[in-house]
């Protein structure tokens, strides 16, 4: 899973693109900053209002930053947990999951509609009585009713950080944002290839060790998260929260500076490694787990070991506040079911002209002059019998002359041509001929 | 070999009296229609209808729905993902919204906008993608679908079958007729989007039962599902309107169809010889999941067996369009000959894999056996038994549409020549009623009249003897078992029955990464083009009007395709396109801001056999953040959408007439209650649509890793340019002569020497401040020289970034 | 357009019968159909240039389409209205071009005519009799084949070479449409009107040897002129040339003045025309913006958006064709420096890029025109040198008319010019390494992009090193000219004009 030489190569590329980003996020629509101001306020008095450890809502982010079909241990992985925070009672509604392709209905997937997660004998000492489909061996994580929210293309450092800062296009709908405030506990779970402070966005963009803390500040900001809980899966995920300043923000990785993480064993029936070894390591645990165990995090963290993974389990805690053995796992892997309403309804037209920026605002923008030029042709062409006011005399009536290309008879030449036209373009020369003769006569002259 | 569905947004004129009539009160109708195609598959098509008046209040409608409706002033909205009986779709998602013409222009990007942003929510696609102007394209002109009365249920693709009567009038102006959209109609298409379970999921969380009860519970096998040969799903959210622009009513309709290989049936896997055979199918099996009872809130629960059309035409077949009476009486022996009704223009639709299918045959069917459906013991009565097929359990009746005026085609039909409206054209069809021979033929079942018979039947073996395995299968979710086996394979029919009325292709030419051409072939359907032929022939009858089609192509920007180069060549000859286009709309593309949309009406003449409309384009050179992530895959063209009135012009103006023939004997108008299936069918029926495939246009991908060194390179080039230009201009040699001559060569030397050292420790230093990596090799070269200097490589993290 | 009668027309020798065949070949070569592959030829056809739009933009009207609707038609309305006959007839399309390099030669034929000064060539030095360079002109491979793809480049061309010789003519009206001209089908002509002025006001240089006999006369026998070569010419008395010397007359400020007078009415002419000719699609034409735009402030910014976004059913026709020209949108590989470069460039900083990167052909018309006020003609063939440079859409044929001013108009330097043979070589190894580089990226598919854009950029080098050699040629020829000591005695030819010129090249960079 090393960071392919390119990826360094690209690292300027994608803190410019995370400047830009910063650049179109700087200025917040007007509403929206309202709106966030007063529900921050809300939030922190709701923050205050609750009992320190104990939070009103969960949410989840999910994202799998690497496409194709060779990567699919990555689809594998997020949906591995997002089989488990479903499986604890999450529900879809709060979980944000992103997937950078499909594997599920890749036509080299022979399982169709399912992705599938090493299990069974070959597993760790896991006793096998667990609810598994036909094969034993394999769990299909993808289940029968996943939702993924963003997919394909979607999944880009920029809608990554909107999802975390909640600054989105009016339109955005409702399942696409994380509607989290001050008493929610959020999961952040990031697989892909990485490297260096940096994990790699589709082989494209790279989503580097500041653009993570800073998002993770404005969250604490803004109020969007009481509890944070970063989990990376790549190689040197250590060092992607390696500047996370922010309170609250407890993050584990998969490896060490330096270290890779590396896939686990290969499924052939499907031709790839089905999962990676830290990810396969926390299934196993949480497969253990149910909404109601009382299963720590310092449980959790000591499941990991080297002769395992090839790879050290790190974590900083250093902003966490609470002792690690206080802290259930069901804390950002479960739910509390609180429900609470939150201010502002849909989003409709009208909004998205003051748009916030990014990519919605200016696609509106755009498509304002999309819109016009649809309207411009079919105006400009619509009008059949009118088209005979057009230079062209054989556009008039209903029939479009179409004709005109090399295999053009001669009658059409003189179409576009018309006399004014040629008149005037004969005036001129004239009109130059005369003036420099008669000035080179009067040249003479003198 | 599986395609995958395509959203299609479909808003129609308001003011459409059925949708007035459903949306009295909520309802909520099922229906799952089975159609045996030739080529031994079997194809499903589930349908769900939900329509509630606009009140503020929904029991049955997703709020979501209501609230889109509410928001979105349009007059009526369809979302299609293809079904046949419905055009069937090309790979990928595909966005169509008209808008009333009481929006103003200005207002519809916005519109479009919230409308994909909104359903890319609801439906788990990138959708969102087709808000941007560079992909949306607007279409000016549609055909005409003559509003007929009733609707029919026609054969699998909705190519072939349709009325013969060349021109039978009635409708609006005497049938479908290109013309200005009256709506201001935008489209866009994502032909690479991936559909999969996650998209199904949130669709059928729009109904009252999800996937738990009802015909629904069928999709529960997801596997099964996403395994078939060609799945599509189509969502339609309508919202009426009355004429004073208030929000009338709401509805929504939801319909999956699927191309399944039912187990046993060998076909599809690579073509088969002969013979060609419908193969048997047992729902069960077929789905992967048992159907589990009916959803308790639906108000109509209805199961269709399509009769294959070749059967229904001519009156060879007559009896099987009788219902089965409670005794089920002795059909007469059948005429393999039938009028041939030229079916599965899917062939055309969904590009060759699924022509590929209609050319290859099954095997004979290896369908279970009925004695696995039916419980030993007490089947409620034996299946319907005819010479033809087996159907288990009988139906309550048989729905059978026909055409009015289909008498007056004097048709080959009958003759058996007419590849492409001979199942309207065959002239006096046994069992005909109203004015015209039966077109169409579905056997209904009354799935909530059969539930509830069934739970009595298991109540009343309870009460008897409580055997376990009554309980069982009372525990179990009542498992309605159906079942049809086919007895006689109509070889012939099925063998005609395998050419689509016309086949569209596209492909593209030339190499490069320059230019290239892409042409769009137009071929009459049927071995050797004998649909053509018999289409001529119709014409001929019908007064050999021309067959007009429309071809719209929506092209993005970044393949710039030359009108000038664009020529049309009819059975390999040039030919001049002026005089073949009816109707066109072009509105240009403009760089990252519009597409070409192209909108041909062309009138080919009725003998044509094939039409190639050919152009050249060249491609654009994108700039590296334009890139997908995935720049060797190519870019997309989305597919070229062919409409034409079915049948040469007209043909489906006729009214079609649905009758009725109940078990009892009874007979009557429409089925009770009306079928919202049925109903879209009719909608759809006059005017057939094909879609090509999608294209894949490479384009020349820059080196993604130069920015920095074209823009150091590019920049020196350009600074020499003038530096050394202003340094010549600037030059003075007398200047330099005297400065030479005082100071000596070795004087200019030196100073020119402590120049060169000034600029490189300035600049080294510099680069050792900017660059950590630089800093410690460094720092590793001094501590081989054994010179050690410890401020020069410290850690990264100690700085700040 | 007849020329002044001043001089006696020099004669045509067989070289007329050159340039006879040469258009000849023209001629067969669009019957053979070589227009074809042409059009797709980076080097040849541009999205500025080439025929494609021209067929387009007309085909476009056909259907009662503005041409500017879309974003595939890049020629101004005139220059459609020219092709409009013939652009579709598979032979006739080139009719329009090879009639503006005739145009083109017959102009430079009798500019080299007026610059001998009425002596035969061989007396005033010059490389190339007139006729022999009209000829040369024809049979450069490069008109040729811009010739035969239909571009719009030789139009261009054409209207440089007339402006030119007006400009040497001192032909105020001819001048100025030259420029107009030349202007309106490709808008770097444009720069030519600063050196146009200067010719308007003290004329053409005289580039005959007589200046270098009357810079030896002045200077004594003391100073050796560098290298003999114009030796006999320059022993024979000639009369004072207009241009040269310190008793020069004063700068002629009214004919200056009617120049730009008519250059901005053939101007406002050529845009009446093109509003003219455009009239069935008033959302193309330009003047009711430009009005509109000027009654109201606040309507300055929707026209200007419309223009920019392409708003409102297409933008004007100056949006459509200078200005795609100066909002380099298009980045379809050319010869030029600019497309690569705006690939491969982040987003942030395009518009600042572009600004730059225009700068760089006018930064230098104000620093030739105040260091050779008296050499307008080099600084005519130094702007046309660097317009073809830098150019955002270049096309090899945009290199034809500063090939062909020079033996005329710098026959002094190039008498002093010591690596001819090096420049030479390198342009054509350049010619020959261009399309190569492209077959191997675009066709082949087995090299990318930075081959052929190494190519480009050591074009843009090649361009430096004969700008600089250029100048500091001119700088040594002035010297000389005015008398002044070019070396310590005894230096031999150490700053020798070819070795300053690589000299000069070497320091740069």
């Amino acid at each position: 899973m090393r960071s392919g030489s390119r990826g360094a190569r690209a690292a300027p590329i994608a803190a410019l693109l995370a400047l830009a980003l910063a650049s179109a996020l700087l200025p917040p629509p007007r509403a929206e900053a309202a709106g966030t101001g007063a529900r921050g306020a809300r939030r922190a008095a709701a923050a205050a209002a609750a009992p320190p450890g104990s939070h009103t809502s969960n949410w989840a982010v999910l994202v799998c930053t690497s496409a194709y079909w060779y990567n699919y241990r990555h689809m594998a992985n997020t949906l591995s947990i997002y089989r488990t925070v479903r499986r604890l009672g999450v529900p879809d509604s709060n979980i944000i999951l992103m997937l950078a392709d499909d594997v599920a209905c890749n036509a080299r997937n022979p399982h169709p509609a399912q992705a599938r997660d090493a299990w069974g004998e070959r597993s760790w000492g896991v006793a096998a009585e667990r609810v598994f489909n036909e094969e034993r061996h394999s769990l299909d994580v993808y289940g029968r009713d996943v939702e993924v929210d963003y997919r394909g293309y979607e999944v880009t450092v920029e809608n990554f950080m909107r999802v975390l800062t909640g600054r989105h296009d009016p339109a955005v709908p409702r399942a696409k944002r994380m509607l989290s405030d001050a008493g929610s506990n959020v999961l952040i779970y990031i697989t892909g290839h990485g490297g260096n402070e940096f994990i790699k966005f589709q082989d494209q963009q790279e989503l580097m060790a500041g653009d993570v803390a800073d998002a993770v500040a404005q969250m604490h900001q803004k109020g969007r998260y009481k509890e944070l809980l970063l989990v990376v899966e790549t190689c040197q995920a250590s060092t992607l929260y390696s500047r996370i300043k922010s309170p609250g923000v407890l993050a584990m990785a998969s490896s060490l500076k330096g270290e890779s993480s590396y896939s686990y064993l290969t499924d052939y029936d499907v031709g790839l490694s089905l999962v990676d070894r830290f990810t396969f390591a926390t299934l196993d645990f949480f497969e253990k787990v149910d909404a109601h165990s009382a299963a720590t995090l310092g449980e959790l963290f000591s499941v990991y070991r080297f002769e395992q993974m090839d790879s050290h389990f790190g974590f900083s805690a250093e902003n966490f506040h609470r002792p690690l053995d206080a802290v259930r796992v069901t804390d950002f892997f479960g739910h509390v079911t609180e429900v609470r309403q939150l201010a502002g309804s849909y989003p409709y037209a009208g909004d998205a002209a003051d748009g916030g920026g990014g990519s919605g605002g200016s696609g509106s923008e755009e498509s304002s002059g999309g819109g016009s030029s649809s309207s411009s042709g079919g105006s400009g062409s619509g009008d059949g019998p009118a088209a005979g006011a057009a230079p062209a005399p054989a556009a008039a009536g209903v029939k479009g002359r179409l004709s005109g290309g090399p295999a053009e008879g001669g009658g059409e030449w003189g179409a576009p041509m018309d006399a004014l036209t040629l008149g005037g373009i004969a005036g001129l020369i004239a009109l130059v001929a005369g003036a420099s003769l008669a000035w080179g006569g009067g040249a003479d002259a003198s | 070999m599986r395609l995958a569905p395509l959203v299609l947004l479909l808003l129609l004129p308001a003011l459409l009296q059925p949708c007035r009539a459903a949306a009295q009160e909520e309802s909520f109708d099922e229906e799952l229609v089975i159609t045996p195609l030739p080529s031994g598959h079997v194809h499903a098509l589930l349908h769900f209808t939900l329509a509630a008046p606009a009140a503020r209040h929904y029991s049955l409608l997703p709020k979501a729905i209501g609230q889109l409706a509410a928001a979105v002033p349009f007059e009526e909205h369809h979302q299609t993902w293809g079904s046949p009986l419905l055009p069937a779709k090309p790979t990928g998602a595909e966005l169509r919204a008209a808008f009333s013409p009481r929006v103003p222009e200005a207002e519809l990007p916005l519109l479009w906008g919230n409308l994909s942003h909104a359903l890319s929510g609801l439906l788990c696609a990138s959708l969102n993608f087709l808000a941007r102007p560079e992909t949306t394209a607007p279409q000016a002109i549609e055909i005409a679908a003559a509003s007929g009365g009733g609707g029919a249920g026609g054969s699998s693709g909705g190519a072939g079958d349709s009325s013969g009567s060349g021109d039978g009038g009635g409708g609006d102006g005497g049938g479908p007729r290109p013309r200005a959209a009256r709506l201001s109609r935008l489209y866009a298409a994502l032909p690479k989007e991936v559909v999969c379970t996650e998209n199904l999921t949130p669709a059928l969380k729009l109904l009252p039962c999800r996937d738990q009860a009802g015909v629904a519970s069928l999709l529960l096998h997801r596997p099964t599902i996403y395994g078939a040969d060609y799945h599509s799903l189509r969502v339609a959210i309508a919202a009426d309107r009355g004429r004073d622009g208030a929000l009338a009513a709401v509805r929504l309709s939801l319909s999956i169809s699927l191309v399944l290989r039912p187990p046993g049936a060998h076909g599809g896997a690579r073509p088969a010889p002969r013979p060609r055979t419908y193969s048997g199918w047992r729902l069960g099996e077929l789905l992967g999941s048992p159907l589990r009872g009916v959803c308790p809130v639906a108000t109509a629960s209805r199961l269709l067996v399509q009769l294959p059309p070749q059967l229904v035409g001519g009156g060879a077949h007559a009896d099987l369009l009788r219902p089965p009476p409670p005794p089920p009486s002795e059909a007469p022996e059948s005429g393999g000959a039938a009028a041939a009704a030229a079916t599965d223009g899917s062939a055309g639709e969904e590009g060759q894999e699924q022509q590929q299918q209609q050319q290859q045959q099954g095997e004979a069917a290896g369908a279970a056996g009925p004695e696995a459906g039916a419980d030993p013991g007490d089947a409620p009565e034996a299946g319907w038994d005819t010479p033809v097929f087996s159907l288990h359990p009988p139906p309550d009746g048989v729905v059978v549409g026909s055409n009015d005026g289909g008498g007056s085609s004097s048709g080959g039909g009958s003759s058996g020549s007419s590849g492409s409206h001979g199942s309207g054209g065959s002239g006096s069809g046994g069992g005909s009623s109203g004015g015209g021979p039966p077109s169409a033929a579905l056997y209904s079942y009354d799935l909530r009249a059969l539930a509830r018979r069934h739970r009595q039947r298991l109540q009343r073996r309870l009460q008897q003897r409580r055997d376990a395995a009554a309980a069982a299968e009372d525990e179990g979710v009542l498992g309605l078992e159906f079942e049809q086996r086919w007895k006689q394979y109509a070889a012939k029919g099925a063998a005609v029955a395998g050419a689509p009325e016309l086949v569209v292709s596209r492909y593209t030419t030339g190499a490069g990464f320059m230019h290239g051409g892409i042409v769009l072939r137009l071929a009459a359907g049927g071995g050797g083009g004998g649909g053509g032929e018999a289409a001529g022939g119709g014409e001929a009858a019908g007064g050999g009007a021309n067959r007009t089609v429309c071809v719209f192509q929506a092209v993005p920007w970044y393949v710039r395709v030359w009108l000038h180069t664009l020529s049309l060549s009819i059975d390999g000859a040039p030919a001049d396109l002026d005089a073949a286009l009816a109707l066109r709309r072009v509105s240009p593309a403009r760089d990252r801001a519009a597409p070409l949309a192209l909108d041909l009406c062309l009138e080919l003449p009725a003998r044509a056999r094939e039409a190639v409309l050919a152009a050249e384009f060249s491609k654009a050179f994108l700039h590296v953040f334009e890139w997908p992530p995935d720049a060797h895959r190519g870019f997309d063209v989305p597919a070229a959408v062919v409409t034409y009135a079915a049948a040469g012009g007209g043909g489906g103006a006729a009214g079609w007439e649905w009758e009725w023939r109940g078990r009892g004997g009874e007979r009557g108008a429409p089925p009770p209650p009306a079928s919202p299936l049925l109903r879209a069918a009719a909608a759809a029926r006059p005017v057939a649509t094909l879609y090509s495939e999608g294209l894949l246009v490479p384009l020349a991908p820059p080196d993604f890793s130069m920015p920095y060194n074209v823009v150091c390179l590019t920049s020196t080039v350009l600074a020499v340019f003038t530096g050394a230009t202003l340094n010549a201009l600037l030059r003075r040699p007398g200047q330099e002569l005297r400065d030479a001559g005082g100071g000596g060569g070795a004087a200019a030397a030196r100073r020119k020497a402590v120049k060169v050292a000034a600029v490189v420790v300035a600049f080294g230093g510099v680069a050792l401040y900017v660059d950590e990596e630089l800093r410690e090799q460094a720092a590793g070269a001094l501590a081989a020289l054994g010179i050690e200097v410890p401020g020069l490589a410290q850690p990264a993290g100690a700085r700040p970034a | 357009m007849a020329p002044p009668q001043r001089q006696r027309p020099p004669p045509i020798g067989a070289a007329g019968w050159y340039a006879a065949t040469a258009l000849a070949a023209r001629g067969a070569l669009a019957l053979l159909g070589a227009g074809g592959p042409l059009l797709w030829r980076p080097e040849v056809s541009t999205p500025l240039n080439s025929l494609l739009g021209v067929r387009e933009g007309l085909r476009l009207l056909r259907l009662g389409l503005s041409p500017y609707a879309g974003a595939a038609v890049h020629a101004p309305p005139l220059v459609l209205a020219l092709h409009a006959a013939t652009a579709a007839a598979p032979l006739l399309y080139a009719l329009p071009t090879i009639a503006a390099d005739a145009a083109a030669a017959l102009a430079i034929w009798r500019l080299a005519g007026l610059l001998c000064r009425g002596r035969s060539a061989a007396e005033a030095g010059m490389l190339l009799s007139p006729a022999a360079l009209a000829a040369a002109y024809l049979w450069n491979p490069l008109t040729i084949a811009s010739c035969v793809a239909g571009a719009t480049t030789p139009l261009e061309n054409a209207a440089v070479a007339v402006a030119l010789l007006g400009g040497a003519a001192r032909n105020a009206p001819l001048a100025a449409a030259g420029v107009a001209a030349g202007a309106y089908v490709g808008l770097h002509p444009l720069l030519l009107a600063l050196p146009i002025c200067l010719m308007m006001g003290r004329g053409p240089e005289d580039v005959t040897c007589a200046a270098e006999a009357e810079a030896v006369a002045a200077a004594g026998p003391g100073s050796s002129s560098g290298g003999g070569r114009g030796g006999p010419a320059g022993r024979r008395a000639a009369p004072r040339p207009i241009g040269a010397g310190a008793a020069a007359p004063p700068f002629d400020r009214a004919r200056c003045g009617a120049f730009c007078a008519f250059l901005v009415a053939w101007c406002a002419a050529l845009l009446v025309l093109s509003d003219a000719y455009l009239r069935a699609h008033p959302q193309a034409q330009c003047l009711p913006r430009v009005a509109r735009w000027l009654r109201g402030g606040g309507g300055g910014s929707s026209s200007s958006s419309s223009g920019g976004g392409g708003g409102s059913g297409g933008a004007c026709w100056l949006r459509a064709t200078h200005g795609f020209a100066l909002a380099v949108e298009d980045y379809t590989p050319n010869v030029g420096l600019f497309w690569y470069f705006l690939t491969e460039l982040f987003d942030a900083f395009r518009p600042f890029f572009k600004f730059v990167l225009h700068s760089h052909a006018l930064i230098l018309a104000a620093p030739l025109a105040l260091r050779f006020p008296r050499r307008p003609l080099f600084v005519a063939w130094a702007l046309l040198l660097v317009s073809a440079a830098v150019r955002p859409y270049p096309s090899a044929a945009d290199a034809a008319p500063w090939l062909a001013l020079a033996p005329a108009a710098l026959a002094p330097q190039l008498r002093r010019l010591r690596a001819a043979l090096f420049l030479a070589n390198a342009f054509v190894l350049l010619t020959v390494l261009g399309p190569a580089m492209w077959h191997q990226w675009i066709v082949v598919d087995a090299a990318n992009p930075n081959f052929f854009y190494s190519i480009t950029l050591l074009l843009g080098v090649f361009h430096v090193v004969v700008l600089v050699a250029g100048v500091l040629l001119t700088v040594r020829v002035e010297r000389e000219e005015a008398g002044k000591p070019l070396e310590p005695a005894g230096g031999g030819g150490s700053g020798g004009g070819g070795g300053g010129g690589k000299g000069g090249g070497r320091e740069a960079e």
